[in-house]
């Protein structure tokens, strides 16, 4: 192992207790929320912040859990974030690969790409394509149209220019083609990369929801977000410009519940992320091995 | 083999470029499919040959609009019924109220506008669209339909454009939503209901310095109030920022925002605020944090509408306060001795139909039927299974609803499971005649919100509503600028209501306004309320 | 690009794409006419430039703390939890900021009680706007911002380190050259991409944090829209103005992208 000076000690520890600091900051909120889903409804009403349950109840997860809505979103999400994933992470990383070959026109190829961050088509036009290749009321409408984030893209294949040439040129002169340099050169070197995407996909097609309202009209085929947005936000009427008539229809279900329907909508992916997180750490652990 | 791999990988390529460049690139030709609905904007061909209620052919009925709740499944025994019923393949799409506007608004500019369309009271969308054509007018129609035919002229006329009607109005009542005040407070602290601004200032500042709820702390406070100054706590027509009541020196009216009587009540305000007496906030509480403030007995004056109050908070407000009562606040006499709020207009939102209806005169007359149908109003004792209407309505007792005490109570799943056919009509709020006799409380099941509701009801029937002359005026520049203009000056003044703006500037305020459009709204307003030969203030 | 056209139309989906008339520069008058303009482009960068100064570089200083811990499970730890308050949407972030800094919130009882001072209007304080908004994104994304830095960190060869600890190198002169150039490409592209879209500043949390107080030194250019445009169903409004923002993106773009070859990095395209 390293011999560490005394010095360095000091920093050590001193890095150990700022980030455990801003770790407990980060924490804090979800601690509230999980109060508050656990409290009383009139509990939350009667005490400015609460931070731990004054009596424990579970009416607001029986709320949310009463209703089939809620669960079948939930699948629904699942299953998009599952399908939408790997469709996204099979033609970023084929795309990527091709542009770090030296083929005519990859500047301009990139800079096109790039040129679809800058020039984003409104809600309309990006509307009238899904419409027209009949990807409306389907759940590919929420996958197909995002399966390549630009983005993404770009730094991905800046990923892949930082494999040393010497392997890849070493599997060309033994005979191999582009497709397996592909599956057995740079996709097993690039797990780490290939597990942050995947990642950044995923949690994309977790909280995406305003394309769910606006390409499906089935609400059994709704996504959890659009759920978890109608619990949280009431949109109100906003009385200034004359929504007298709707003030009073549009009341909010009560605060313990918008919590309860937070922590339900947000655990299920932050369970996925142990699992990524064994390939993100596989590079870090070979060097401590080694050292 | 070699070769086809190749060419995989060529197609992979080739495929995942297109799809970067599909998120951006528009070559849509959007032009060519909306030309026809251009040369379908035309007037109907009057045809009284046909028979408006034959059900002899079978139509496709599509139709969008929103909706505060869950919408319902887009498969249930709920709208097998209607299909039966009616002869149709109905296919209504209903969207949560918070997306509609943008939802909407991508359906309708990709050229799929759909046979009905709702639009909520306010949308500017619905007058838009109108002048370019996209609604069949309805003048013609009306006449055979028992509700849509029965409803109040003044009610149409206050959405016309260019002079025919282009849509169905959603029921409101007439009544406003207007201040209630926690009576068991006043009762504790040996006050009487305030009964002009000064009083209502003193109680207001009695409930934050004085423990109306006697629990020894000083956590109370007087009035409830979110962002936008909402509510806004007009005790009559004159403070009302919304009505056109005062006139200027040219006898014009003006609107109620910019006149002496919202000048008296910002100044009201901000009285209440330098004693701490409202809502400390106001500025950022949305409207549900401002419910909150006065649900969990925080606040003592808040506002109540004779319908559409929330059990729930209600009862929230009774388990911390089982003491709460509330009253209503009857309206104060102004200074130039009016006494009366504002009376609603009488809609809160409108169903168009698609001017390409025009084609198939059938068709208008079947889709008109069913919206007929929608909002048919039966008086409480017909609310039972012998009235067929009514159980179709409510999809069958002992399936939809359930008769208890005498009264319908529909099952807990009959939104979710599309139990009901009338979860389905766009516009399912019934059209109550303007001669029936409604006892506001009856829907409710507290007894504390009985009294209040009754309170409110008492209070209005006992007093006149003022008929704002604005009503059914359009004025092009409120329209294009109005929203604007509304937002800014609820800005500055809840900048003076903060002390951040003296209100000394109110005239200069006033001044900006005019000149960023308000003059030309005042005076296009004024042409038309002329033009309907309103001349001296209506009471009702 | 057909839908760019819209911008110089005026647009109505009953008259159709091709006979909505032309109507030229209208648009883009319309939006510079308006006095508030100025301010609200000032406003739009000024966020994300504030951003792009300290929400930034603090994602970086994150992701070589924790590479720095040595503890496997601690760093995992670490880890899950600093990527949080990402999954948090900005509705529930700004709905806990607000009952921390309202004038009876948390922190005010915190500062009249404990220090004796004044309770200070943060949400409503023009000159706190921006602060509070920059801290929210620190607190929001920067645990996020790591990933990719820590995925490019698992790449570097143990290698160097080992040959580094040979010549006696410090913890320190190692993060220096070894750890920081092996991010040098990847802080480079992310902010190339940044700077592209410096007009975009989070609209949703901008939406939410308004009030009448704040608007002057909090309006940017997607609210600006929202209000101007999209509540009002004006299709070419909104178009011209995504379309000045592109613009202005594709220059910033192209300039740092010949700033970061001058200087030897490999730049986008």
């Amino acid at each position: 192992m390293f011999k560490s000076t005394g010095r360095e000690r000091v920093m050590e520890v001193i890095n150990n207790i700022i980030l455990l600091l801003i770790a407990l900051t980060m924490l804090f909120p979800f601690f509230y929320i999980f109060s508050v889903s656990f409290s009383s409804v009139s509990d939350v009403l009667n005490s400015e912040f609460l931070l731990w349950p004054k009596e424990w109840v579970t009416d607001a997860y029986s709320y949310i859990l009463g209703s089939d809505q809620f669960i079948r979103s939930l699948f629904v999400t699942v299953y998009i974030t599952v399908v939408g994933t790997f469709v996204n992470l099979v033609f970023t990383s084929t795309m990527a690969y091709t542009l770090t070959r030296n083929i005519i026109g990859q500047r301009t190829i990139m800079f096109l790409v790039l040129f679809t961050i800058l020039f984003s088509a409104g809600m309309i036009p990006t509307y009238m394509i899904v419409k027209e290749t009949g990807l409306l009321n389907s759940l590919w409408a929420l996958i197909i149209p995002v399966a390549i984030s630009p983005f993404n893209l770009i730094i991905m294949t800046q990923f892949f220019k930082g494999i040393p040439e010497e392997l890849t040129e070493a599997a060309l002169i033994d005979g191999a083609n582009d497709i397996q340099i592909f599956s057995k050169i740079i996709l097993p070197l690039s797990k780490p990369a290939l597990a942050a995407f995947g990642l950044f996909y995923a949690v994309g097609h977790w909280n995406s929801y305003f394309t769910g309202v606006l390409y499906l009209n089935d609400p059994a085929k709704w996504p959890i977000q659009v759920i978890l947005r109608q619990i949280v936000i009431v949109n109100e009427p906003n009385a200034a410009l004359g929504g007298h008539a709707a003030m009073l229809e549009a009341i909010p279900p009560p605060e313990t519940v918008q919590m309860a329907a937070i922590l339900l909508a947000t655990l299920p992916i932050l369970i996925v992320y142990p699992f990524l997180q064994k390939h993100f750490a596989k590079g870090v652990m070979l060097g401590s091995v080694k050292g | 083999m070699k070769k086809k791999q190749l060419i995989i990988s060529f197609l992979i390529l080739f495929l995942s470029f297109m799809l970067v460049a599909c998120t951006s690139d528009q070559t849509t030709d959007d032009g060519k499919k909306t030309e026809t609905e251009k040369e379908t904007a035309t007037e109907p061909e009057k045809n009284t040959e046909i028979d408006p209620f034959d059900h002899a052919e079978k139509y496709t009925i599509t139709g969008m609009t929103f909706r505060f709740g869950d919408p319902p499944p887009v498969t249930s025994p709920g709208l097998d019924m209607i299909n039966e019923r009616f002869n149709v393949d109905y296919k209504p799409e209903i969207i949560p109220q918070g997306d509609y506007i943008e939802k909407s608004s991508a359906i309708v500019a990709s050229g799929s506008m759909p046979d009905l369309v709702g639009f909520p009271g306010t949308d500017t969308r619905f007058y838009q669209w109108a002048e370019e054509g996209a609604f069949l007018p309805l003048d013609d129609y009306l006449k055979h339909y028992e509700t849509l035919g029965n409803i109040p002229d003044y009610i149409y006329n206050s959405f016309k454009v260019d002079g025919k009607i282009y849509g169905i109005p959603r029921y409101s009542q007439p009544y406003p939503v207007t201040p209630v005040i926690r009576k068991d407070w006043l009762d504790n602290l040996g006050l009487e209901v305030p009964t002009n601004y000064e009083e209502l200032e003193k109680v207001a500042i009695a409930f934050t310095k004085d423990d109306p709820d006697g629990n020894g702390k000083a956590d109370t406070y007087g009035v409830a109030i979110g962002e936008n100054i909402n509510p806004n706590f007009n005790m009559g027509t004159y403070w009302d920022f919304n009505a056109w009541y005062h006139q200027n020196e040219k006898g014009d009216y003006i609107p109620g925002v910019i006149s002496e009587g919202r000048k008296d009540l910002i100044q009201f305000f901000a009285n209440l605020y330098k004693e701490g007496a409202m809502t400390k906030d106001f500025a950022v509480l949305d409207w549900a944090s401002t419910n909150t403030e006065f649900y969990s007995g925080k606040a003592g004056v808040f506002v109540g509408g004779v319908s559409g109050m929330s059990e729930a908070y209600f009862e929230g407000l009774l388990a911390a306060n089982p003491e709460a009562k509330l009253v209503a606040i009857p309206p104060f006499e102004a200074p130039d001795k009016s006494k009366g709020f504002t009376m609603g207009s009488g809609f809160s939102g409108i169903l168009a139909l698609n001017a390409k209806l025009a084609e198939d005169e059938g068709k208008i007359y079947r889709a008109l039927e069913m919206v007929d149908f929608g909002k048919k109003y039966y008086p409480q004792d017909e609310k039972n299974p012998q009235n067929e209407d009514f159980d179709f309505y409510l999809g069958k007792e002992g399936i939809g609803y359930n008769m208890e005490n005498g009264a319908p109570v529909q099952v807990p799943t009959f939104s979710s499971d599309g139990l009901a056919p009338s979860t389905y009509f766009l516009d399912n709020r019934e059209q109550v005649p303007t001669d029936a006799k409604i006892n506001y409380a009856d829907v409710y099941k507290l007894p504390e919100l009985k009294e209040m509701t009754t309170s409110l009801q008492a209070m209005f029937e006992s007093n006149p509503l003022y008929v704002d002359p604005s009503y059914g005026v359009l004025s092009p520049t409120n329209q294009e600028k109005g929203t604007d203009l509304m937002q800014f000056l609820i800005n500055e003044q809840s900048k003076m209501i903060a002390g951040q703006r003296p209100i000394s500037d109110w005239d200069k305020l006033v001044d900006e306004y005019l000149a960023k459009g308000g003059e030309a709204i005042i005076k296009e307003v004024n042409e038309g309320i002329k033009a309907k030969g309103y001349t001296d203030r209506e009471w009702k | 690009m057909a839908g760019i056209l819209l911008a110089f139309k005026d647009y109505s989906p009953f008259r159709g794409f091709i006979d909505s008339p032309w109507v030229g520069l209208k648009y883009f008058k319309l939006m510079f006419e308006d006095a508030e303009v100025i301010q609200v482009i000032w406003n739009t960068l000024q966020i994300s430039f504030l951003q792009i100064f300290f929400a930034f570089p603090i994602s970086i200083i994150l992701a070589l703390m924790l590479n720095e811990i040595r503890n496997q499970v601690y760093k995992k730890f670490l880890q899950s939890v600093v990527y949080l308050p990402h999954f948090l949407s900005w509705v529930v972030v700004v709905g806990i900021t607000v009952i921390f800094l309202r004038s009876e919130g948390l922190v005010n009882t915190f500062l009249i009680n404990i220090f004796d001072m004044n309770a200070i209007p943060f949400l409503t304080d023009p000159a706190m706007f921006k602060p509070i908004v920059i801290l929210q994104v620190i607190w929001k994304e920067s645990g996020w911002g790591t990933i990719l830095f820590l995925a490019a960190l698992s790449g570097v060869s143990p290698h160097l380190y080992e040959a580094a600890v040979m010549d006696g190198a410090s913890r320190l002169r190692q993060m220096w050259h070894i750890t920081l150039p092996a991010l040098k490409s990847t802080i480079v592209i992310l902010l190339i991409l940044r700077l592209g879209t410096v007009m975009d500043s989070g609209f949703e949390q901008i939406f939410l944090m308004l009030n009448p107080f704040n608007m002057e030194s909090g309006n940017v250019l997607d609210t600006y829209v929202y209000f101007k445009g999209i509540q009002q169903a004006n299709f070419s409004f909104a178009t011209a103005v995504g379309l000045f923002k592109g613009v202005i993106g594709l220059v910033l773009v192209v300039l740092a992208n010949r700033l970061a070859k001058r200087f030897g990095e490999e730049g986008l395209y």
